[in-house]
């Protein structure tokens, strides 16, 4: 094995190790973001107690949760009901593997992109972990050997399927436009400025103000991928797995101390998963609308990624603390009769425009 | 059977989009404004004057205890909460200025509804309702309050008449009852003023030092002899008069009721 | 080197988790451990530089597909006991033939030498990437084929609707 090999082998996993400790840190702060901004819609302060504006609460609360008892009810399959939470957070991290959040770093004489892996295929990495995450919610369901988780997990399993397929279809328009299925190469494809609109005539010097994101070209397919993102993520108000008044608390009913804990983790780490696609896909990922300052060098492309993915994380909240849930059948009739039409007609539309431009 | 509901209004994509956004604005908008809550433990809204809180037992302006253990209050109970064991006064140990005095006097916060009949009911105003709430504990025995816990330190200084209600006026002791149930019980253990002739009724010196309240309470009623709080309450009424000890009168096994034999005319 | 280690031991997960998948009882068992072996064959993908087959595999079947069967299987209920009639009688020994003729064609292919059994890593890779060659030999090549296959999941589909809802029509 040569040194290079070695040192690739020590990046790559630093870099895990790293992505696992934002992401960890970052879930914590993100419950925390999410109960405190809920409760000042609602009028409340919100957690307040430990730390500076209650920031360890989530810490207080993951220790609370690692230290209680875990129970396992007497009629759950009890291999499977321990298995659903790690396969839930595992697709959950590793739907990251793929996911880059920046520009690249000099270390070391070593170049360092912002990201496990770029994968050629990184889209479909992303989403075919969102579709193992199925397994979790639906195994956790069936093992529980309970009423409601099995509900819960039914519900969840058809609703996850279902806005998949929406969501996979909403993504295609983009990858079109970028020709790749690569991140990068997405982000990249996004970079500069729309520059002269022709149709628009006398005022088409506009377009060299807007920066070249895929939203000003398939707005109604970034509205369908943000509806089947939240779908996708059983939020509010599509929470229908959950449903705590009507499940108690759907598939993880049964569920108490680390293995609660785990599908917490990940429901998280899913909204921030559904935000960075959003902002890679459409957003222009990196690329800010200033141009860059040369002194933060690798800072500042970092830094509008994460502003753009709070962004967003902060829209997920704010649609949680404001709509109610939608009835079942009702969100079946919008995944199929609403969003998959209208997916694939805004593919129509743009494959049938690229063809007229070519 | 057909649905006999009404069908459903289709509000249209359109309707329904701005209805969303509307409620986004409401929210959004709620943000920014000062929250309506406050911070319980260190900040406290102030009960409005004729607030029904924890009871007192009022006393004379010569320290004699008012209560003078007639039981009316007891029998007015409609949640059975109060237990009144009345004793004579003698003049080495005299407590109140008639005849007879209340010997155990306890009311068990966990049956108490606030309804105020006992204090409607109260011949000598002896009982009155403080401003403190907070009444919440991790024991049950701590929520039924003994004699010592229950009976005024001093004299309230005037009770909330009609006209200062109206008027919202300082209500004399009634601001520091306002303060709360922590506050209240710490000074139960420093008696302000010598005790009463006697010194029997009010809890005695070994009690200063000790945290009063939760600590206080089996050990005064042990000490006074009385009979176990949680029998007398809880326990069958036939147990109750087989359980008194000696040094006190067994009580009526109908005591807490209102029978017509209970309730004497002033 | 590394290879034919990972390689060695996903095989091995496979096809362990093969036989578990035939000899377990509980219907949801099995079918997980149809998932574990879709997950070993996505990463023998994986290491023959095949990323979107390896991505389509975890989609498509662990990620779609056994769902379903999943979901089917939670929906209709589940016995920890599985039926011991037989509704099928002659499956049997037709499956045993089979099964042995396959194993016979196994043996053959790694005994012979026409296949060259073995990793070609990246290097083996389509230039152009794999999407790329996927999509040009599957929209060129294999038109036919592969437009045939969504006709035939379309009649399905379409089959599974007037099954299923005949009252309504």
């Amino acid at each position: 094995m040569s040194m290079t090999f070695l040192a690739d082998l020590v990046v790559i996993l630093a870099k895990i190790l790293i992505v696992f400790l934002v992401l960890s840190v970052l879930v914590i702060f993100i419950v925390w973001f999410e109960r405190k901004v809920v409760a000042h819609m609602q009028s409340r302060l919100g957690p307040n107690r430990w730390g500076p504006f209650g920031l360890l609460t989530s810490v207080a609360d993951g220790m609370k949760l690692m230290f209680k008892e875990p129970i396992t009810p007497i009629t759950a399959d009890h291999v499977t009901f321990a298995l659903a939470p790690g396969i839930s957070m595992l697709a959950a991290f590793l739907a990251f593997a793929s996911i880059p959040f920046g520009t690249s770093v000099l270390i070391f004489g070593h170049r360092a992109t912002f990201e496990i892996a770029d994968l050629n295929v990184g889209l479909l990495w992303v989403l075919a972990m969102g579709s193992l995450a199925v397994y979790g919610v639906v195994l956790a369901g069936w093992s529980s050997g309970s009423k409601y988780p099995l509900l819960g997990g039914i519900r969840s399993s058809a609703q996850m399927i279902s806005y998949e397929i929406a969501l996979s279809l909403s993504l295609i328009p983009v990858v079109m436009s970028a020709g790749s299925l690569s991140l990068r190469t997405i982000v990249h494809a996004q970079s500069g400025v729309i520059g002269s609109i022709g149709w628009l005539g006398p005022v088409g010097g506009v377009g060299k103000f807007i920066p070249h994101w895929y939203i000003f070209y398939h707005l109604p397919a970034f509205l369908i991928f943000l509806l089947a993102g939240v779908a996708e993520t059983n939020r509010p108000p599509f929470d229908l797995a959950e449903a705590d008044t009507e499940l108690v608390g759907g598939y993880h009913t049964e569920y108490s101390g680390i293995k609660f804990a785990m599908f917490f983790l990940a429901e998280y780490l899913h909204v921030v998963t559904i935000s960075a696609l959003a902002v890679l896909l459409f957003l222009g990922g990196w690329n800010g609308v200033t141009p860059n300052l040369p002194v933060l060098g690798w800072i500042w492309p970092l830094l509008w990624f994460v502003a753009k993915v709070f962004f967003f994380v902060f829209l997920f909240v704010w649609l949680r603390a404001t709509l109610p849930r939608l009835r079942y059948d009702k969100l079946m009739a919008v995944g199929w009769r609403v969003l998959i039409p209208a997916a694939l007609t805004w593919l129509v539309v743009s494959g049938l425009a690229m063809a007229g431009s070519v | 059977m057909p649905d006999e509901r009404p069908p459903e209004k289709d509000l249209g994509p359109l309707r329904a989009t701005v209805n969303v956004a509307k409620g986004l604005w409401v929210t959004l908008r709620h943000l920014w404004r000062r929250p309506i809550t406050i911070q319980y433990p260190e900040q406290r809204r102030e009960p409005f004057p004729r607030f029904k809180g924890r009871h007192v037992l009022d006393r004379h302006e010569d320290g004699l205890e008012k209560c003078i253990g007639c039981e009316l209050c007891a029998g007015a109970c409609p949640a059975d909460a109060i237990l009144v064991i009345g004793a004579e006064n003698t003049p080495e140990a005299r407590y109140s200025p008639g005849e007879r005095y209340a010997k155990v006097y306890e009311i068990n916060y966990l049956r108490c509804i606030f309804c105020g009949l006992c204090v409607e009911a109260c011949p000598t105003e002896a009982l009155v309702m403080s401003h403190a709430y907070d009444l919440a504990s991790d024991s049950r025995d701590s929520l039924i309050f003994t004699k010592d816990m229950l009976i005024a330190d001093a004299p309230l200084q005037r009770r909330p008449s009609k006209e200062d209600l109206a008027a919202g006026e300082d209500v004399g002791d009634f601001r520091i009852l306002k303060e709360g149930l922590a506050r209240a019980r710490a000074e139960l253990g420093k008696p302000q003023r010598p005790a009463p002739p006697g010194a029997g009724g009010r809890p005695p010196a070994p009690e200063e030092g000790r945290p009063a309240g939760t600590a206080s309470l089996g050990q005064s009623a042990s000490a006074e002899g009385s009979p176990k709080r949680t029998e007398v309450l809880e326990g069958a009424p036939p147990a109750r008069g087989t359980q008194a000890p000696g040094d006190v009168p067994p009580p009526d096994p109908s005591a807490p009721r209102p029978t017509d034999e209970n309730i004497s005319p002033r | 080197m590394i290879q034919i280690a990972v390689f060695a031991v996903i095989a091995a997960v496979a096809v362990i988790a093969g036989v578990f998948l035939v000899l377990t009882r509980n219907a949801v068992h099995s079918a997980l451990f149809l998932v574990g072996v879709q997950l070993c064959l996505a990463v023998l993908f994986l290491l023959q530089g095949a990323f979107l087959v390896s991505v389509l595999q975890i989609m498509v079947y662990a990620g779609a597909i056994m769902v379903l069967f999943v979901f089917v299987v939670m929906l209709l209920g589940v016995d920890k006991k599985e039926a011991l009639i037989e509704p099928l009688r002659w499956q049997r020994p037709i499956a045993a033939g089979l099964g042995l003729l396959l194993a016979a064609e196994a043996i053959y292919l790694a005994l012979s030498q026409h296949i060259h059994v073995g990793s070609g890593g990246l290097q083996a890779g389509p230039h152009e990437g794999n999407v790329q060659a996927v999509a040009r030999v599957l929209f060129t090549n294999w038109a036919l084929p592969f437009e045939a296959t969504s006709v035939l999941l379309v009649v399905a589909v379409v089959g599974v609707m007037v099954v299923a809802r005949r009252k309504m029509v």
